[in-house]
């Protein structure tokens, strides 16, 4: 079938899963224990403000009234309201937005930056020490807790070597933020040429990433060197070393490029990774974005941003997987015509 | 592509760069003295009547100004420390003050040529409407005025003339000028907050939630939840300026990262509850470039017992599990020092504390004995005890008490709660046994033994304790002034209390705080909440 | 495969063992992988014969201290042995993950068995469902699962199996849309064997290989799991300790000197879970025909 038709019918297929999620994710908050009217009125509210509360609230409406709503929300962009700030959860929601876009984009870089020149050495010097240790060294970052990696970090870089700052949040205390276009700090402070600005968010940003990172190379190794194996051993790739071509030109050149297809897939797998990586690591580093927001949502029981998050997340996903599916379709025709 | 190593290296350079040169960029950062404080809590309303986070607790003592304040002194042997003293009171908002009528009416005189931050004079009428406020919106002051003054309606507080108001109580009470002095009875703007009220909301309560509008040495200028409060001096302000100009609370949800934070000097001070556990306090002892200051305090912590639940509605029972809390074994391994042993329902700072009435002690043989004697089975109950998420002192002593009441019949499973789910849980008396905390803003026996005892005090008196004799005892007595009879009362209230062991007694702790050596001005005054506005490095 | 698991002792079953042995002899870090696991599961079996000391047992005159002759590993705050806390823990954090796994594995198999099998409009509704729940990311979902059902042993190990279901049932969905075309399926049927007959007896066992892989490398993600929600406040309550709660709690003690409480458990999560992951990767390897024929 023709392109176009594949992204309709790729498009199409998305929308009964955004259905479930939003039922998912509903039925996750509505099962919570506690009262979020309670939450909002306080523990000194006489039982006609908590009635009151939870009429405004529609908690005494059957389920599926209250889906109604929640979905009804969603369109208008109404997210409810967070008990412990008092804002709307969709204001909380964007402003704490480009903190994790940020910290998973570095992440993800930094894992980019190790795993996939680790993954290639492994599959060229197959079997080798190099591809032994290659593949501990990357094993060991996915089995270590990321709280204890993170706090590690923390202790050895910040505390006893002194090389990183203060795991404080995304800037040194003191430093103004750059004007916001992304909310991205480390692309604002380019395009607002602050250098201070720049130096700090890097600095800040090296911690928390470098602890993702760490716990999610080793995916994105193992399956550059599985599939760098199997291209290494294809006809076209023994045919150019035949031929004489550089060895090093027919590793990173061809056979790499050939291998970036299933990298990309394992990437939409490994960004939900981070996406569920990030309420711990942010908790650690009192990194301001949503996993922090989430976490303490979920400690105080305020639904709107703990429904918010999860639906957030699991809509993340769905699209990032989509976009992932529609590039590997442009790519290979092989797939659209399956 | 070949560049791919190439460029990790150059990264990892200028990192490494980038984080040597990095203190060097922070110093010329600021133009404001600024005092940096990180800390575990947020701020869930500002509205000066409602009950709040610690985190807008301290936000809200340092943004309003009360009429009075509770005067400080330096405390001996702690240089740059300094305590209230019983009874003792400064003018803030008000200059002077004076009793009539036997001391059933208070009259205070309003600071000449106060005004608040607008430039609108402050007047009589401005403090009537704080207190008007309070007592037809919900929140603490339409709970303390009645109970502790025995004003119920605003008609009891008289603006005489523009700087002179008066607040007719039916009778002398002991506790009217520490009323005066807490930090809910800001000063606040009346002309700003009527703007923007409604008619469903005439007190303006939803604006108030995240405003502040009224008088204080700092004004609220940042408010990022999660991340951080900034608050600034207040110009023109009716003191001289503070020595810091900028406050900056950081949020640090990670106790661990404070103490890092602590050690390498990147905040200045530690506050909140819990803020530092005792062990990592005193872990930070002899720290180079820090201080601790501690002194002992009000703060109650108990084993509550719901009174209303089995096996908890036999006094035996209560009473057998005094006797086997291993108190010796939780205040040198829990507190480290920095609290001391529960004796009596009254903090061991309040006047007519007694400690000679309870015969409390760790004896496993007598509690057995009493749980025989209570007659209840079959043995083992399966109980849970529930205590608060992040309450390191409270989730290590659940450990020793669970391991005791095990060898006396009892099971338990310990539960982790959120602050407010186990405050859900507790006010609608579905807790069983939980560890609950308790502080008094006002050093009076019987606010204490009010809040926490008194059967009406549904909200707060945890146990559900109820007592006809206490009830009455405190009745006669809350609104009395001090005399013998009053003390008298107060002690037969411990002895009842302790006879029928309603609290399994743990501790008090004392009020700690972590910080640069070179911090001084530190107050701590009698609701604990620190202000800055005399603070400075030495 | 079919005809050996017939015959145990024919000489087709013999081969394949002694070729398994001389694979593992060749791959040293897997067969480490396997002791490992091995020995954590006996010691675990065996925790209240060989532990040293009753894991809740407090003793206020040796808290907090370090590894010695007479706590290997040292103590905690209460006075307990850690050695004997972390051998009593293994139990919780083998069971667990084993429980979640082995449930989510058999409901994913037999719904992942009916998608495949039933094919369209059943499979189109089970793998719509499968996906919502999928997009969510594990750890997002146990969070928010645990805070609804409650942090008992039961409610986790009902939490971890719902955030596994998805991936198994749509791993045997795959095999069984792959396997239901062959000569054995055609066969099966022709004789008349009724639907499901033919898919628990001839397609399943087929559809195993790639499902154990992932079963293994999930154990250690449970366990990691779990660990994460320790650490957040919702894992187990005490006294139960497992790895991920003794790792937490001791992450606190990491500035005041107190190693041995931080370093210890967070190694047995460590090389646990590294053991799961590399017996599942050799596994992948092992049962991949064209990676077996690369290496030979």
């Amino acid at each position: 079938m023709s392109l176009a038709l594949y992204v309709l019918r790729r498009l199409l297929s998305v929308i009964p899963t955004l259905f479930g999620v939003t039922l998912v994710s509903f039925f996750l908050t509505y099962t919570l224990p506690g009262n979020p009217a309670m939450v909002k009125a306080g523990p000194l509210a006489t039982p006609e403000y908590l009635a009151e509360v939870e009429r405004r609230m529609g908690l005494d409406q059957p389920m599926w009234v209250q889906y109604g709503r929640y979905v009804s929300g969603l369109f208008r962009g109404d997210l409810g309201e967070s008990a412990s700030t008092g804002r709307p959860v969709l204001q909380d929601f964007v402003q704490r937005l480009p903190a994790t876009l940020e910290l998973t984009v570095a992440s993800l870089t930094l894992a980019m930056l190790i795993g996939i020149p680790l993954g290639v050495l492994s599959a060229v010097h197959r079997d080798t020490i190099i591809d032994h240790v290659g593949r501990i060294v990357g094993v060991a970052g996915v089995a270590m807790p990321t709280f204890w990696t993170g706090l590690l970090f923390v202790f050895v870089f910040f505390y006893l070597i002194g090389w990183a700052p203060a795991p404080l949040g995304r800037l040194a205390p003191g430093l103004a933020a750059p004007p916001t276009v992304t909310g991205l700090y480390v692309i604002d402070s380019i395009l607002a040429g602050n250098w201070p600005a720049l130096r700090s968010s890097i600095a800040q940003l090296a911690l928390p990433s470098a602890t993702l990172a760490f716990s999610v190379m080793a995916p994105i190794a193992r399956m550059v060197r599985a599939t760098m194996l199997e291209i290494l051993s294809s006809d076209y790739i023994t045919a150019a070393w035949a031929a004489g071509l550089p060895r090093r030109r027919v590793i990173y050149g061809d056979a790499l490029r050939n291998a970036l297809i299933p990298i990309v897939t394992t990437l939409g797998v490994v960004f939900g990774f981070l996406m569920a990586g990030n309420a711990v690591v942010e908790t650690v580093f009192s990194w301001p974005g949503i996993g922090n927001y989430a976490v303490t949502a979920l400690l105080t029981k305020d639904s709107g941003p703990i429904q918010s998050f999860v639906l957030f997340v699991a809509v993340m996903y769905v699209i990032v997987n989509l976009i992932v599916d529609l590039l590997y379709a442009v790519v290979d025709p092989r797939i659209r015509l399956s | 592509m070949p560049f791919r190593r190439r460029d990790v290296l150059k990264l990892g350079a200028a990192s490494l760069a980038t984080a040597s040169v990095f203190p060097l960029l922070c110093a010329g950062a600021q133009d404001l003295r600024t005092l940096t404080v990180a800390w575990d809590t947020d701020i869930d309303t500002l509205d000066p009547t409602a009950f709040k986070s610690i985190g807008a607790y301290v936000v809200q003592a340092n943004v309003y100004d009360s009429p009075l304040m509770w005067k400080v002194q330096p405390e001996e042997g702690k240089p740059g420390l300094f305590r209230s003293r019983p009874n003792e009171f400064d003018g803030s908002a008000a200059e002077s003050w004076a009793f009539e009528k036997d001391g059933a009416t208070l009259v205070l005189k309003v600071r000449r040529g106060l005004k608040l931050p607008g430039g609108t004079p402050v007047t009589a009428h401005t403090i009537k409407f704080a207190f008007d406020r309070g007592l037809q919106s919900p929140g603490y002051i339409r709970l303390l005025f009645p109970v502790l003054l025995g004003v119920k309606t605003p008609e009891q507080i008289v603006v005489r003339d523009a700087d002179t108001i008066a607040i007719e109580m039916p009778s002398a009470s002991p506790m009217t000028l520490d009323v005066m002095a807490l930090s809910n009875n800001g000063v606040l703007d009346p002309d700003i907050v009527k703007s923007h009220a409604t008619d469903k909301d005439p007190w303006a309560t939803d604006w108030m939630k995240r405003n502040v509008a009224g008088l204080g040495p700092y004004t609220l200028v940042k408010n990022e939840p999660g991340v951080e409060v900034v608050l600034e001096a207040t110009k023109d302000y009716w003191r001289p300026q503070p020595f810091f100009q900028r406050i900056v609370f950081k949020f640090v949800p990670n106790e661990t990262d404070r103490v890092l934070l602590l050690k390498r000097k990147a905040v200045d001070i530690v506050t909140g509850r819990p803020g530092l556990s005792p062990r990592n306090v005193k872990s930070l002892e002899g720290e180079a470039g820090l201080k601790i200051f501690t002194v002992p305090d009000t703060t109650c912590h108990w084993l509550c017992m719901n009174n209303r639940k089995a096996p908890f509605d036999n006094v035996k029972v209560r009473q057998a599990i005094n006797y086997a809390i291993p108190i010796q074994a939780i205040i040198p391994n829990v507190l480290f020092g920095y609290g001391a042993q529960m004796k009596s329902p009254l903090p061991n700072l309040t006047p007519s504390y007694d400690e000679a009435i309870s015969p409390y002690k760790y004896d496993l043989a007598k509690a057995k004995a009493l749980m025989s004697e209570a007659g209840v089975g079959p043995l083992p109950i399966t109980i849970d005890l529930a205590v608060r998420v992040g309450w390191q002192p409270h989730e290590q002593a659940a450990i020793w008490i669970q391991r005791e009441l095990e060898q006396i019949g009892f099971k338990l499973n310990i539960t982790r709660e959120t602050d407010a789910t186990f405050r859900q849980v507790a006010s609608k008396g579905d807790h069983q046994l939980s560890i609950e905390s308790w502080q008094s803003w006002i050093n009076d026996p019987f606010y204490h033994l009010q809040f926490n005892f008194h059967s009406k005090s549904i909200t707060t008196n945890t146990s559900f304790y109820a007592n006809a004799e206490l009830d009455k005892l405190l009745d006669d007595n809350i609104r009395a002034p001090d005399s013998p009879n009053r003390r008298a009362a107060a002690k037969r209230a411990q002895e009842i209390i302790i006879g029928d062991a309603v609290w399994g007694f743990l501790w008090y702790d004392n009020w700690t705080r972590v910080m640069r050596s070179d911090l001084t001005g530190v107050e701590k005054r009698w609701d604990t909440f620190e202000r800055y506005y005399s603070m400075k490095f030495a | 495969m079919t005809e050996a698991a017939a015959s145990p002792v024919s000489p087709a079953v013999h081969s394949r063992g002694a070729e398994a042995w001389r694979i593992l002899r060749r791959n040293p870090v897997t067969l480490a992988a396997i002791t490992i696991i091995v020995v954590v599961s006996v010691a675990a079996a065996l925790a209240s014969l060989i532990a040293p000391f009753d894991p809740n047992a407090t003793d206020p005159a040796v808290a907090l201290s370090p590894p010695s002759p007479h706590n290997w590993l040292g103590t905690d705050l209460y006075g307990r042995d850690q050695l004997s806390r972390l051998m009593y823990a293994a139990r919780l954090d083998l069971l667990i993950p084993f429980a979640a796994t082995l449930s989510a594995l058999a409901i994913g198999a037999l719904v992942g068995a009916l998608a495949g099998y039933a094919g369209r409009w059943v499979d189109q509704i089970i793998m719509r469902a499968v996906e919502s729940v999928l997009a969510f990311p594990a750890l997002v979902l146990a969070m928010g699962l645990t805070a609804a059902l409650g942090n008992s042993i039961g409610n986790i190990v009902l939490t971890l199996a719902i955030t596994q279901i998805p991936i198994y049932i749509r791993l045997i969905r795959g095999e069984m849309l792959r396997v239901r075309e062959m000569e054995y399926a055609e066969a099966a049927r022709a004789v008349g064997n009724p639907a499901w007959r033919i898919v628990l007896v001839h397609l399943l066992p087929n559809c195993i290989p790639p499902l154990i892989v992932q079963a293994t490398l999930a154990m250690g993600f449970a366990l990691l799991t779990m660990a994460a929600l320790s650490f957040l406040g919702l894992g187990i309550r005490p006294p139960d300790s497992e790895w991920g709660e003794m790792t937490a709690e001791g992450v606190g003690y990491m500035v005041t000197d107190e190693w041995w409480l931080f370093v210890f458990p967070g190694l047995m999560i460590m090389i646990s879970v590294l053991a799961f992951n590399l017996v599942g990767d050799g596994l992948r390897d092992f049962l991949d025909p064209r990676m077996r024929g690369v290496r030979s």
